[in-house]
């Protein structure tokens, strides 16, 4: 069956993060004051904290997963870590636990009372257009070869977040060349998720288009793959409307959508919870 | 050192892809004392190793037999927490980053645990959460506990944890006499569930009890490739009255 690689260091998984850091980017979500591009930066953050975490065994961090986060804006398009990461791509993860940009002392987010040093590896960026397509290029051009150099392992997850539509062509091309990328246990897995600066309606999770409201929602659709039936099951745990032949895609997402999606895409299989 | 009265043996194999320092279960035993555990400690925590460890070792070195009535597991667990010090020096030093250090710490670690003893009355026994006990007389399984169907096992069993204040949840007690022939079988989930599928009188039952080392390696083996069993560490702890004259 697709999608049941158990993840272990001879199968690690690997997760690319596409940070959308146009202009646009820095425009509050609606009601808040908080910019899309801060909301996204600590959503991210908190993710990669949690991935270090899950894979802690006894005295160590163990590599079952190798992580990239690439941010397209500014007019270029490249890798997102700061400090000593800056410039690597795919970084295992034992790597990214030990270099943190920096720590900041905050409130957990699973725990507002108790506040902590939390890492920092991605910090909000927003400037010019948006180079989705020339970003989709480029995790082509890695993810491949880590797929030929694991080709047992579950196949990797892209999430694409973004707030507006490509400004460097139609990305859905190079989205379907990314999504044939596979190893023996599936196709890569892309998943979009835009954000929005207007108080509208999310539409979440979609198995059809036809309830989307535009092209770009369209595409977008068209560019995402479904989820997996684990990440169905945990999307339904999370009491979220999901059907048979839903989408990895979320449209017109606040905040509060954004960390959610981030929990349900990176899900990567039945994971061995004792 | 007390003589053996009792025969107790355990098996463990890691989780397939991974090594014994992989090894989140613990199993501790006195076949002189006739005290037994098992636990399987969380992965979702960095330390559940090292605190299924602590629950075992300490359950079985205790020898306290008010954890197997109402109310005294959990009396014990406040005191086993108190000693807990994933930082101490019984287990290697950490080679994580500090911050992820810090956390595992404040988060804790949980684990399930199945622990008893024997004695001349029987076997009674605590559980919480789905390390399950098979009692088997005369080659045939004659009850299990806490679980009895494989349908039973979901993903979220009770767990005891090392820093909650919760109060304990799923406390359960099995109690029974023992015959001369009978075994006690005590199984972490994955190899439980197997093992509760199984028919009453199947013919597995003898060769589980004939299982050496070698042979439960093997038994895992096959019940990975065959998808009988998620991949899963596995442990088996086999005890049983001591025939007389036999080795433990």
């Amino acid at each position: 069956m697709p999608y049941s690689q158990p993840i272990d260091r001879g199968h690690p998984g690997c997760i690319v993060l596409l940070l959308d850091q146009s202009g646009s980017m820095l425009d509050p979500f609606a009601g808040g004051r908080e910019s899309k591009a801060d909301a996204l930066a600590k959503a991210v953050n908190r993710l990669l904290r949690n991935f270090v975490l899950q894979c802690q065994r006894g005295q160590q961090v163990r590599d079952y997963y190798e992580i990239a986060a690439i941010g397209y804006g500014g007019g270029a398009v490249g890798p997102a870590f700061g400090g000593r990461l800056k410039g690597q791509y795919l970084v295992p993860v034992s790597i990214l636990a030990s270099y943190p940009l920096k720590m900041v002392t905050d409130v957990l987010p699973e725990d507002p009372q108790v506040s902590v040093d939390l890492p920092v590896w991605v910090e909000p960026k927003a400037a010019a257009g948006t180079p989705m397509t020339a970003a989709m290029n480029m995790v082509g051009s890695f993810v491949v070869d880590w797929a030929n150099a694991h080709p047992g392992s579950f196949p990797p997850i892209v999430v694409n977040i973004s707030d507006g539509e490509a400004t460097d062509g139609d990305p859905r091309p190079t989205a379907e060349l990314l999504r044939n990328i596979y190893t023996s246990d599936g196709n890569l897995l892309l998943f979009n998720i835009n954000l929005s600066s207007e108080p509208r309606t999310p539409i979440e999770y979609p198995n059809a288009p036809n309830l989307l409201p535009d092209l770009y929602a369209r595409g977008l659709f068209d560019m995402s793959s479904p989820l997996t039936p684990y990440m169905l099951a945990v999307a339904r745990g999370m009491g979220l409307p999901v059907s048979e032949g839903a989408r990895g895609f979320v449209f017109n997402a606040d905040a509060a959508k954004l960390s959610e999606f981030l929990d349900v895409g990176t899900r990567v299989s039945q994971v061995q919870d004792r | 050192m007390t003589a053996a009265r009792w025969s107790m043996v355990a098996y463990w194999e890691t989780k397939a892809g991974t090594d014994i320092a992989d090894w989140e279960d613990g199993a501790a035993y006195s076949r002189g004392t006739g005290w037994f555990a098992v636990a399987d400690g969380a992965s979702a925590g960095g330390l559940s190793r090292e605190w299924a460890y602590r629950l075992v070792r300490d359950y079985v070195s205790d020898q306290n037999a008010s954890t197997l009535h109402d109310g005294g597991l959990g009396a014990w667990v406040t005191d086993v927490r108190s000693r807990f010090d994933p930082r101490s020096e019984e287990f290697p030093a950490s080679r994580s980053p500090d911050w992820v250090q810090e956390e595992s710490v404040r988060r804790g670690a949980h684990a399930t645990l199945l622990a008893g003893r024997f004695d001349q009355d029987g076997v009674r026994v605590v559980a919480v959460g789905d390390t399950c006990l098979v009692h088997l007389r005369s080659g045939m399984r004659l009850a299990s506990f806490p679980l009895v169907d494989p349908a039973d096992f979901g993903t979220q069993p009770d767990l005891i944890a090392s820093r909650a204040q919760a109060l304990l949840a799923g406390v359960s007690f099995y109690e029974s006499e023992i015959d001369k022939d009978d075994i006690i079988l005590v199984a972490t989930d994955a190899l439980a569930a197997w093992l509760l599928g199984l028919p009453a009188d199947s013919a597995f039952w003898p060769a589980i009890c004939a299982l050496d080392h070698h042979g439960f390696a093997r038994l895992c083996t096959d019940l990975r490739a065959a998808h009988l069993v998620r991949n899963d560490d596995m442990t088996l702890l086999r005890a049983g009255p001591l025939s007389p004259g036999a080795a433990a």
